[in-house]
């Protein structure tokens, strides 16, 4: 218990780096992924640090979960394969509750690393096409940590942070340069590059209405990565004999890695001691989406001789942001989790316990028709999945699997303007995820 | 833990440089912008992006017009039609000649060239230029051209045969009532329900504008309109100017009938380059939707000018012509490319 406070307090206090992208899109450990994440009302395992904190405190003990997940992504545009990169990662996270006087209380905490690289971020002209919700979001890491007490034994509350890393930089040349003897060249190169976080909140209780009854409620803040990099080049350059002062000033911002906040409303039902029946509808604010096109203001300067043969640009233009009108959207989800019978032993005691899953999520696109300039390529996204499990009380330790699959619709894109450059083009595709956790249990 | 939870947190901001941004295969209209052929893209050892240069004919051959030879996308097979003076000519003499010549990769053209049209009557003064060439019916060439009482129209019963012009200009300013300078730089295009426009460069009120007019057996041209006009606007890379049109029709990736007209425009600080504006046939009138962007804006002050553009299956072409440099005056017709990131098939012949 000692450690586990002093992991979370480390964890809380030192600068972390986090966010829930990858979890979002294809869920956060076997078990949530089969049961297409309706699990707001029925989680007590380290996901609840994703799912809903106030989970952490619902059982008793140290529950450790380690897993991973693969997912594949088949986008195409025209028939034509978009090249999406796949998604993979390890998922690991701890939920530790005890007494401290007597008090029920426990921390936890929980982290994605996808295995190709700890984070992509791309900023791309916005007319680029791009699958906006699946391509340059998909590769941040995610760590989080949530406290959460019981103080009636119906009511579990729980609420933590989840940070992310902001950017700041900027380079400087000065010096001469000599275009005919470069190796002559004497230039000045500084780099400063800040790195600061950026935090989230996330919130939730778990109602117990009666045994076979209970809600949940949470809450994800908003939050992205704020990316900015400014540049200055000062420097005389050599060329032919004749010396050209020059002065380049760059400055860009962008923002990245957008993650709208979102209320999650969770009901679960157990009919019977060994089915779970589960409803999750989650509000997510994709309203408040921001343009993540980078904005760049550039500023040439350079004194020109008549008789030098080039012409310098005019006056670079600041790239002008459309504005995206992106949509709120209702996301429902069910779950059920059924434990199979015929697995006891002597005097009815389980030698196994094999949970079966299932679940559906449908996720409407946020994304308006992109009849203009912009072209944010999306669909609607029907999410089916599947699990298997297999816990062997004796040894307290778990293994779970799950698959799913997503189909993306065919979407039409017809631009308004014929003289658009990237034209009409149609949009589907499908994702497939897979993956396994292990758990344990530490009494 | 600490240290791991440190090494985290320092590893989690690292970004990964991971190629070329974007989707692989995008959707694009073919339409632009173009980049300019490189060393090894341009056979019968011309030097990229030039397809055309001062040694070809010693005529200071301009203005291209490019046809598909078989009307067939999916080959490269192209004649090219240009505006050229007399052998030896001073290079600002006007064009008093139409040459043609052909092309096996769509791009690399023969350096033997055949005169197919010169000043024979009147009304066409001491110049002949900007040709348009259009197939019809059967195979028949269409080509229009500007001389100095208005736009001419020669025909050939094919690729080979020999052109005949006729003894009155087709259409000019006569013809527009709104018109304030003589009609120039036609512009031909056959539309898919086998009606034609032209679009021509003239001025209304002393406005830069371009104009079309309709007709349904490519002879009988009337309804001019104005379809574009300088803006006035700095902003606007065609705010001083345009002219020069050259159309070619396409069809969107949800088979939606366009025609592109690609132009020349001078925004207000001087610089010159090639523009684009459009409309889906689908649509009532001849207004024309702007791109807002150039096609192909070279850097130097070279000035490019009257383009044209020939679509394959798979990219199009960007001709126009140049000058060879800031302060030389020397034209060269250049050759781009779009999509800009495509490999293109070997030159024929190297």
């Amino acid at each position: 218990m000692v450690l586990v406070l002093a992991l979370a307090a480390t964890s809380l206090f030192l600068a972390r780096t986090g966010e829930a992208h990858e979890p979002w899109t294809y869920g956060y450990g076997s078990r949530a992924a089969s049961m297409g994440g309706a699990v707001a009302a029925d989680v007590n395992d380290f996901s609840a640090n994703y799912y809903n904190p106030a989970g952490i405190v619902d059982d008793e003990g140290i529950r450790i979960g380690v897993g991973y997940f693969w997912a594949e992504n088949n986008l195409r545009i025209d028939g034509q394969d978009s090249g999406v990169k796949s998604s993979h990662g390890v998922t690991f996270g701890i939920a530790a509750s005890g007494k401290i006087f007597g008090f029920p209380i426990g921390l936890g905490i929980a982290a994605h690393i996808p295995d190709e690289g700890l984070s992509r971020l791309t900023a791309l002209r916005q007319e680029i096409p791009r699958w906006e919700l699946y391509d340059n979001r998909s590769s941040v890491i995610y760590l989080a940590a949530n406290i959460a007490i019981r103080p009636w034994d119906f009511l579990e509350i729980g609420g933590g942070l989840s940070f992310l890393a902001a950017t700041r930089g900027r380079f400087e040349i000065t010096g001469a340069a000599d275009l005919l003897q470069p190796y002559d060249s004497q230039l000045r190169h500084e780099v400063d590059v800040d790195l600061t976080s950026v935090r989230y909140p996330q919130a939730g209780v778990l109602v117990h209405l009666s045994k076979a009854a209970s809600m949940g409620l949470v809450y994800r803040g908003q939050t992205n990565l704020d990316l900015q990099l400014d540049g200055k080049i000062d420097a005389t350059i050599n060329a032919i004999g004749i010396e050209v002062p020059l002065s380049y000033e760059l400055q860009a911002r962008t923002v990245q890695a957008f993650l709208p906040q979102q209320l999650v409303v969770g009901a679960s039902w157990k009919p019977h001691p060994s089915l779970h029946v589960n409803a999750d509808v989650t509000w997510v604010n994709w309203a408040a989406y921001e343009n993540p096109t980078a904005k760049t203001i550039a500023k040439l300067e350079a004194e020109v001789p008549a008789e030098f043969p080039i012409e310098l640009p005019g006056e670079l233009r600041q790239t002008e942001l459309e504005e995206l009108f992106f949509s709120d959207r209702i996301v429902p989800r069910i779950g059920v989790e059924w434990y199979l019978p015929g697995f006891e032993g002597k005097g009815g005691v389980p030698i196994l316990r094999v949970p079966v899953r299932a679940g559906f999520v449908y996720e409407k696109s946020p994304v308006p028709p992109q009849t203009g300039s912009t072209n944010l390529v999306d669909g609607d996204r029907y999410t089916g999945s599947i699990g298997v499990g297999v816990e062997i009380p004796v040894a307290r330790v778990s293994l779970d699997l799950h698959g799913a699959i997503s189909r993306l619709p065919e979407r039409v894109t017809l631009k308004q303007s014929a003289a658009n450059l990237v034209g009409d083009y149609r949009s589907e595709g499908e994702m497939l995820n897979i993956g396994a956790t292990l758990k344990g249990l530490f009494k | 833990m600490r240290r791991a939870a440190w090494l985290l947190s320092l590893s989690a901001c690292a970004t990964l440089a991971d190629g070329t941004p974007g989707l692989e295969n995008p959707p694009g209209a073919q339409a632009g912008p173009f980049r300019a052929l490189k060393t090894g893209e341009l056979g019968q050892g011309r030097v990229a992006p030039n397809a055309i240069s001062g040694s070809d004919a010693q005529a200071f051959m301009r203005d291209p017009s490019i046809v598909d030879s078989d009307g067939d996308s999916a080959t490269l097979g192209v004649e090219g039609y240009f505006a050229a003076s007399i052998e030896e000519a001073e290079v600002d003499a006007p064009a008093i000649r139409i040459v043609r010549t052909t092309a096996l990769d769509g791009r690399s053209f023969d350096r033997s060239v055949e005169i197919v049209l010169e000043i024979q009557h009147a009304w066409e003064g001491d110049h002949l230029g900007a040709p348009s060439v259009v197939v019809g019916d059967g195979g028949e060439r269409l080509l229009f051209y500007e001389a100095d009482r208005g736009i001419g129209l020669a025909r050939a019963s094919g690729a080979t045969a020999a052109f005949e012009s006729g003894a009155e200009p087709v259409f000019s300013r006569a013809d527009v009532e709104w018109a304030s300078a003589e009609l120039k730089s036609p512009g031909i295009v056959r539309l898919f329900d086998d009606s034609f426009r032209l679009y021509f460069e003239t001025e209304s009120d002393g406005v830069p504008v371009i104009g079309v007019a309709r007709s349904d057996d490519g002879e009988t041209f009337g309804d001019p309109q104005i379809v574009l006009a300088a803006t006035h606007d700095d902003d606007d890379v065609d705010g001083a100017y345009v002219g020069a049109p050259q159309a070619v029709t396409a069809v969107s990736g949800q088979g939606r009938q366009i025609v592109y007209v690609y132009y020349t425009a001078q925004n207000s600080a001087g610089k010159q380059s090639i523009a684009m504006a459009a409309r889906f046939l689908e649509e009532e009138g001849e207004a024309l939707g702007r791109s807002g962007s150039s096609m192909y804006s070279p850097a130097g002050s070279v000035q490019p000018r009257e383009p044209s553009v020939i679509r394959f299956d798979d990219f199009s072409f960007l001709f126009t012509t140049q000058r060879t440099a800031k302060n030389t005056p020397d034209p060269v017709v250049i050759v781009a490319v779009s999509p800009g990131d495509l490999e293109l098939p070997a030159p024929e012949p190297q």
